[in-house]
């Protein structure tokens, strides 16, 4: 493909004539960044049809004249022009082109230059990336990209990042994207046990083999993807050998972690204070708490015996612990004409902020690509992933780390007459369950492609491609006697999910020119199925903690296996036809069916429909072509596709089921058999832009994405048995402006350039046909709003008169209340950001170079699920935040904090007390790199020797309260359609980390 | 030649072509493992039977009889005899008296009664007793009715304000939903039956139930499970001669016999001497979630429902049911608790508080139905009804019987209303009767009336929402 394009392109630029005094040029072409030789690059006289391509050394050799100009290109490199003087050898150091506009652009089936694509598709810049020490690319490239939402749910390592590709486009299926890694759709879906939050198979991806990744946003790139297109596509690609000889790589990054940000809590002679005032607020005239008993006997009761004995433990900092990065990536590439390959080797091994969290990860790879014959070629891609993770519980814990904030200050951790972690503290001390439990999960999975290529006729290839993604996880959890789930005799769980997911696509690629006019078409089949078998068994009671296995269990408590499984079946079509270099007209369609879907309605069309137009190539545009040296605009139109609900969906079921032994039956769900595809429809209008010969380039893209027939599970009345069904009804829109800026503000000696993008999405719900949804009553679904407003009760401040906490009564009204039951529930914010965006600054002098990447998140709101323990008036014994001091002491005072009463839930229901502005700006990543002189690299037999020291996280400007302003409690055994409403929300959750690391990268 | 390479590249586009036409629509119908399509769930003996067994698993249901029921009715009922220190919102607004709509305890109370309510009709379907012999047949619709007729008594007085004898009782109940919901059509908008319908309702079903069982029926509802629920409906309606007619057929008949101690009823593998119906429960089936809101014990329970020593002072020092085990270690486990209360140990949440000992063990069947309840609702029957005694035993017979067994002295003869009731407290306490005793009595509450709006639950807001044919609860729309 990649030379079928080359070739086409060559013989457009060499319609010309030459002239002139002949002689032979030779020369050797190298590329700027690593000093190694291109391969493949043109060398053509200007104003002639003589043209050279260089060899697998770099070698050129052209016959030209003094005076000639010799045109050097090369695909993703900048344009060089030499005027041939007395030599007969012209070396030339091609530099990458920032432009990028003849970059390869990976699309689905095939692959286009920038240039000429009519869809809206952003290739990440992915230079560096493996240089970042995130746990998943997914994080990695927050802030690159515009129409890109990308969200850590936690400080947690491997767990699930939210990713929105121009917002959410369904209430109750998936809002995900497609994933597709070397051709297969790769398995996304956590696996992991429900009890825990999700993790993301995508940790597994290995950031040092990816060579690109690819964004398809608009209908026309996405479509050919169908029936799980809506969210937009990720295609990811991985490097690949180049002829010529083994090029070695290895790179070491070390570092270390500790979280972003710290909480202020009260220490203890505050939370005495404030809780004896919360014990006088609720005692009678008898000095009894509740009329019950006197506080010394409460603070007895349920702080404990330490109470008056002076302790001031910090209970937030025996969560954290410090966390480390160490990463190797090993890699050797090369070939022949024929044979060409890539191999790597990474071995990651992170340990993260919060107590017993890591994650060790081993990665080979071998991808090999092999010229057969003229004809036939084909490929290899193979990938073994070992992946294994120290989890820590679910922030709904009492055993997880953070929940340990909970605890009063005036608690010892250590119990100080026996030594021990300390047992006589208000809730269960989670450092018991760190040294007692294990929560170990391993994965093993193999991705693996084989595909092969036969050129028919010269216009005609066929490609068959087997694609297949195996992952094994296995979960091993043991809870020792002491802990809070372990007693009395201990716990353990071995839980195995094996997903065989595999894909084989058919299609033939057509690619003629006529005249000025080029057709590229592919047509093809893929039938994809992944199957899912798992089981799980837990028992209880070890004869001492050494056994974690079933075979010491006294009993088994519950045992269980499954399997489950969907399939689709597709036949897709794609044309492109350019004329001129300036016209560009893209048509897709993919019919999809699949097993997910009822009967009557298994099959789904797709169509698509795009056109770009190059106005700079006209002949009008010449006269300000210096100023305004590339405009292009796009507009594309299609249908795409959600079919990302539960299997079986469609079906009437009764589940079996067991009762204390006995095998019985329930209905479980309703049938919809014309149960069909979720359809979103797209425009998208984009313009692409630069100014003053490039140094200034640009793209504006506005969409309107329409999702109607929603995949909605649509409440029923309760009184028919089943809260719900699966049907299409409803609507959706959404409606956004992004842009992207590449400046090069500098160029020379002294490089600096700066990439700017920014992404404005308008999510709203148009119609669900029935009554407002909500999972949590915070967040909503609700017609006319985005997804997940939040709609509660506005808090209204303490009652000045007596410190009670008031409530607005309703959304037009000034009226407050102290009786929560008369404040009804309002529209108060929205956790969908208003805009987005990242800036990134590069700048490099001689070999060393600095990039700062920033991202911000803007207009979103966060609440805070755990504020009714956390900030609560004291309402109960829990450790409260530092602003609780400015509770409401006297008549007359003036604040947000209503009088702190013990037991009295003074102001602790869900209202905008615990919502606040989730707005930040991060600085993401800041790095610095040294690539040593060439003369002195050489003379070590190098080709290149690369340090560099970065940070990740290392400030964030924002109002936010918590931890952390990214931040999204994603809860356990979530429903997708909860998992979509339910945004902005904190329960306990653990900050990101910020990270330093220190790395050496080695070419040889 | 050149003719042979044009036909070999035909052949390679052909078998390419072919390659791409595979069809494989079949390929696209993968069904369940884990489930069986509805058309085929109710079609042979064996597959309804299972249903049956599932409604068992469904009323066991921690939202249902498992625990819910019980929970709403001591916390509404507590004024000080039990407090609740939890970190749980949803209990706390019972104890508090000032449930919010969105609570989801009763979201999951609603819809869990009705999804057991949809499966009791889809079996009580002409169609399917059809398809039975007659002793299956007369099975099925019994235990269907039995589970059906129960339901609707304790959602009724849940969400119904009180069942008044002798006037009409025109107050909202809930809905009766009678027919399967078979498609999404069936799933239509019904309003609120009044509290008169619905108790019709009940006794219809428990008396079809009652005349269809056998009186033996392995772990399942027997005509005695029948009669001693019909003899609670009764007395809740202070229908007194059908109560003690009911509870007296269940003792005269039944064969049950009082455990040794009272601490014997509760924390059984099998159902106990006493159990007149009893959900069974298993190290393999979900954790008793009254275990995990009562109990305080080495890997058991938070510990949540914190008894006060006031309550124990109402026993005599005798008696067994009153009795506080002090010196509990941290290893202890249920088994090692021999008395009816004890200090709690464990490390879950709240130690330290006083725990009963009924709910101590995750894995122990849930006694719901126990013989000593019939003896308490045939004295207070009996005691209530001017006619002759129904049995062989006085009032104060009755209650001393029950007493004995706790080793708390006698009463002298006659026992007073009060002392009955008192006597019903003492044994059946945290059982879940208690909200319903004091209403049933006329009794305040705190400060609150017995029939006060803000002591019945609400609505939940989603079904309001899915179906405007739904009245809410007035003390939810108006405080009053």
């Amino acid at each position: 493909m990649r030379k079928l394009l080359l070739t086409s392109l060559i013989t457009c630029l060499l319609s010309f004539s030459a002239f002139g005094q002949q002689k032979t040029i030779t020369g050797v072409i190298k590329d700027k960044t690593d000093g190694l030789p291109i391969t493949g690059a043109t060398v053509q006289v200007l104003g002639s049809t003589t043209g050279a391509i260089s060899d697998a050394e770099g070698r050129y050799s052209i016959s030209a004249a003094s005076g000639n100009t010799l045109i050097f290109r090369y695909i993703g490199m900048k344009q060089q022009e030499v005027v041939v003087g007395t030599e007969n050898v012209i070396n030339v150091t091609m530099e990458p082109d920032d432009v990028g506009l003849d970059e390869i652009v990976v699309v689905g089936y095939g692959s286009a230059i920038k240039r000429e694509l009519t869809g809206a598709i952003t290739k990440v810049e992915t230079k560096g990336i493996a240089e970042i020490p995130t746990a998943s690319f997914d994080a990695a490239i927050q802030g690159k990209t515009s129409g890109v939402f990308i969200e850590q749910a936690s400080g947690k390592l491997g767990e699930t990042v939210k990713m929105r590709i121009r917002g959410s486009s369904s209430v109750s299926a998936n809002n995900q994207p497609l994933y597709v890694v070397d051709g297969v759709p790769i398995t996304t879906e956590n696996l992991s046990n429900d009890n825990n939050q999700p993790t993301s198979p995508l940790t597994d991806i290995n950031m040092a083999d990816v060579e690109s990744i690819q964004i398809l946003k608009d209908a026309s790139a996405a479509a050919i993807y169908g029936s799980r297109a809506s969210n937009g596509v990720v295609i990811i690609t991985t490097k690949r050998g180049q002829a010529g000889a083994t090029k070695f790589n290895l790179q070491y990054t070390t570092g270390i972690s500790e979280p972003s940000n710290l909480m202020e809590w009260l220490n203890g002679d505050q939370y005495l204070m404030l809780f004896n005032e919360a014990m006088d607020n609720v005692s009678d005239g008898d000095g009894l708490v509740w009329g019950w008993l006197p506080k010394e006997d409460i603070w007895e009761m349920f702080v404990g015996p330490t109470w008056n004995e002076g302790y001031n433990s910090d209970w937030q900092k025996e969560a954290f612990q410090k966390g480390r990065i160490n990463r190797v990536n090993v890699s050797g590439s090369g070939g022949n004409e024929m044979t060409t390959y890539f191999a790597g080797l990474s071995y990651d091994d992170t340990k993260g902020i919060l107590r017993d969290n890591s994650m060790n990860k081993m990665s080979a790879r071998l991808n090999l690509d092999q010229k057969a014959t003229e004809r036939l070629s084909f490929g290899l891609q193979m990938n073994v992933i070992r992946t294994e993770m120290e989890r820590v519980e679910n922030d709904n814990a009492f055993a997880t780390p953070l929940q340990l904030v909970a605890q009063s200050p005036l608690t010892p951790v250590y119990d100080p007459d026996t030594g021990e972690l300390n047992t006589n503290t208000i809730y269960y001390n989670s450092l018991i369950s760190l040294r007692d439990a294990t929560n170990n999960q391993t994965s093993y999975r193999s991705l693996a492609n084989i595909n092969a290529s036969y050129k028919i006729f010269d216009a005609l290839t066929f490609k068959s491609e087997f694609g297949s993604d195996i992952l094994d996880l296995r979960e091993k959890n043991f809870w020792g006697r002491k802990t809070i789930s372990g007693g009395p005799a201990g716990e353990a769980q071995n839980r195995s999910v094996r997903v065989v997911n595999y894909n084989w696509e058919n299609y033939f690629t057509f690619n003629k020119e006529f005249g000025s006019q080029n057709l590229n078409a592919v047509a093809g089949m893929s039938y994809q199925e992944s199957m899912t078998t798992g089981s799980n068994i837990e028992g209880k009671g070890f004869p001492t903690d050494d056994f974690h296995n079933m075979a010491s269990a006294a009993e088994a408590t519950s045992f269980s296996s499954w399997d489950d499984g969907n399939s689709y079946l597709s036949y897709f079509l794609r044309a492109n036809y350019k004329i001129n270099e300036k016209y560009f007209f893209t048509v897709s369609g993919r019919v999809d069916g699949s097993s997910r879907f009822g009967k009557d309605n298994r099959f789904g069309f797709f169509p698509a429909a795009s056109a770009g137009w190059i106005i700079s190539q006209e002949d009008f545009m010449r006269s300000i072509s210096k100023t305004l040296s590339y405009l292009k605009v796009r507009a594309s139109y299609g249908i795409t596709g959600n079919s990302g609900i539960p299997d079986y969906a469609h079906l009437a079921l009764y589940s079996s089921i067991n009762y204390a032994g006995r095998y019985g039956l329930e209905p479980t769900q309703l049938q919809n058999s014309g149960l069909g595809w979720e359809n979103t429809a797209q425009t998208d209008i984009g313009l692409d832009f630069g100014l003053f010969n490039n140094r200034l380039t640009g793209e504006i893209d506005y969409y309107v994405k329409k999702t109607t027939d929603l995949l909605l599970y649509r409440t029923l009345p309760g009184t028919s048995g089943f809260d719900g069904y699966w049907n299409n009804v409803g609507e959706l829109s959404n409606k956004g402006l992004e842009f992207s800026l590449h400046s090069n503000n500098l160029t020379g000696d002294f490089v600096w350039t700066t990439d700017f993008n920014m992404s404005f999405n308008r999510n709203e719900i148009i119609n669900i046909d029935g009554p407002e949804i909500t999972p949590n009553s915070i967040n909503y679904v609700i017609e006319g709003e985005p997804i997940g407003v939040f709609k509660i009760a506005k808090f209204a401040g303490a009652d000045p008169d007596n410190g009670d906490a008031l409530y607005y009564v309703g959304p037009d009204s000034d009226e407050t209340t102290n009786n929560f039951n008369l404040a009804a529930p309002q529209v108060v914010g929205s956790p969908n950001p208003k805009f987005t965006g990242g800036l990134n600054n590069y700048f490099e002098y001689k070999g060393l170079d600095l990039t700062i990447l920033m991202s911000f998140v803007y207009g979103n709101m966060i609440y805070n699920g755990a504020g009714n323990y956390q900030s609560a008036s004291c309402d109960w014994f829990d450790n409260q935040t530092i602003d609780q001091l400015d509770r409401w002491q006297n008549p007359g005072d003036v604040t947000d904090v209503p009088q702190v009463r013990l037991g009295d839930g003074n102001g602790t229901k869900i209202s905008t007390r615990y919502l606040t502005d989730g707005s930040y700006l991060r600085v993401r990543n800041v790095s610095l790199g040294y690539n040593l002189p060439a003369s002195l690299v050489n003379r070590m037999k190098l080709t290149n020797l690369r340090i560099y020291v970065a940070a990740t996280n290392l400030f964030t400007f924002t109002d936010y309260k918590g931890w952390d302003p990214e931040v999204n409690y994603t809860g356990v055994s979530r429903s997708t359609q909860n998992t979509n409403i339910i945004q902005g929300y904190d329960f306990y959750t653990a900050p990101q980390a910020r990270t330093y690391t220190l790395g050496i990268n080695i070419s040889f | 030649m050149k003719k042979h390479i044009l036909y070999s590249k035909s052949l390679i586009l052909l078998v390419s072509l072919f390659a791409l036409l595979v069809s494989c629509t079949e390929k696209l119908d993968i069904k369940p493992s884990q489930s069986i399509e509805a058309d085929v769930a109710l079609t042979s003996p064996d597959r309804i039977k299972a249903a049956l067994v599932g409604a068992y698993l469904d009323a066991r249901s921690l939202t249902l009889f498992g625990s819910y029921f019980n929970e709403y009715s001591e916390l509404y009922a507590t004024t000080g005899d039990m407090m609740f220190i939890g970190t749980y919102t949803q209990p706390r607004e019972f104890e508090e008296k000032e449930a919010t709509t969105t609570n989801t305890y009763v979201e999951s109370t609603w819809l869990d009664a009705y999804n057991l309510i949809n499966l009791c009709n889809s079996l009580l379907q002409d169609e399917v007793l059809a398809l039975l012999d007659d002793d299956d047949r007369d099975l099925v619709e019994g235990e269907a009715r039995f589970l059906r007729g129960w339901t609707y008594f304790e959602i009724t007085r849940l969400f119904g304000l009180p069942y008044v004898s002798g006037v009409t009782n025109s107050q909202p109940g809930v809905p009766i939903v009678l027919t399967a919901t078979k498609s999404v059509d069936d799933a239509v908008k019904v309003s609120r039956n009044t509290v008169e319908e619905c108790y019709d309702q009940v006794l219809t079903d428990l008396i079809a139930a009652r005349n269809l069982l056998p009186g033996s029926n392995g772990v399942y509802a027997t005509s005695f499970a029948a009669s001693a629920v019909l003899a609670r409906v009764y007395l809740q309606m202070s229908d007194y001669v059908n109560a003690a007619t009911e509870a007296n057929y269940v003792i005269q008949n039944g064969g049950f016999v009082l455990t040794p101690t009272p601490l014997d009823a509760f924390n059984n593998t099998v159902n106990s001497t006493e159990d007149i119906f009893a959900f069974q429960n298993n190290v393999a089936s979900n954790t008793n979630w009254l275990t995990v809101m009562y109990a305080s014990l080495n890997g058991a329970g938070r510990g949540d429902y914190d008894i006060q020593s006031s309550f124990l002072d109402r026993f005599d020092p005798l008696d067994l049911r009153g009795m506080l085990q002090d010196d509990t270690e941290d290893s202890y486990t249920i088994d090692e608790i021999t008395k009816m209360y004890y200090i709690g140990v464990g490390t879950i949440l709240n130690s330290g508080g006083i725990n009963t000992a009924k709910w101590g063990n995750y894995y122990r069947n849930i006694p719901m139905i126990r013989l000593a309840e019939m003896y308490l609702i045939r004295a207070e029957a009996n005691f209530e009804d001017p006619g002759t005694d129904i049995g062989p035993n006085t009032p104060t017979e009755d209650i001393n019987f029950v007493r004995d067994r706790a080793l708390a002295p006698a009463l002298p003869d006659p026992v007073t209303r009060e002392q009955i009731r008192e006597e019903r407290y003492l044994e059946l306490c945290w059982e879940g009767h208690r909200l319903h005793d004091l209403k049933r009595w006329k009794e305040d509450i705190g400060s609150y009336a017995y029939n006060a709006g803000n002591l019945i639950l609400p609505i939940p807001f989603r079904e309001i929402q899915v179906n405007d044919l739904l009245e809410q609860n007035s003390w939810y729309l108006t405080g009053k």
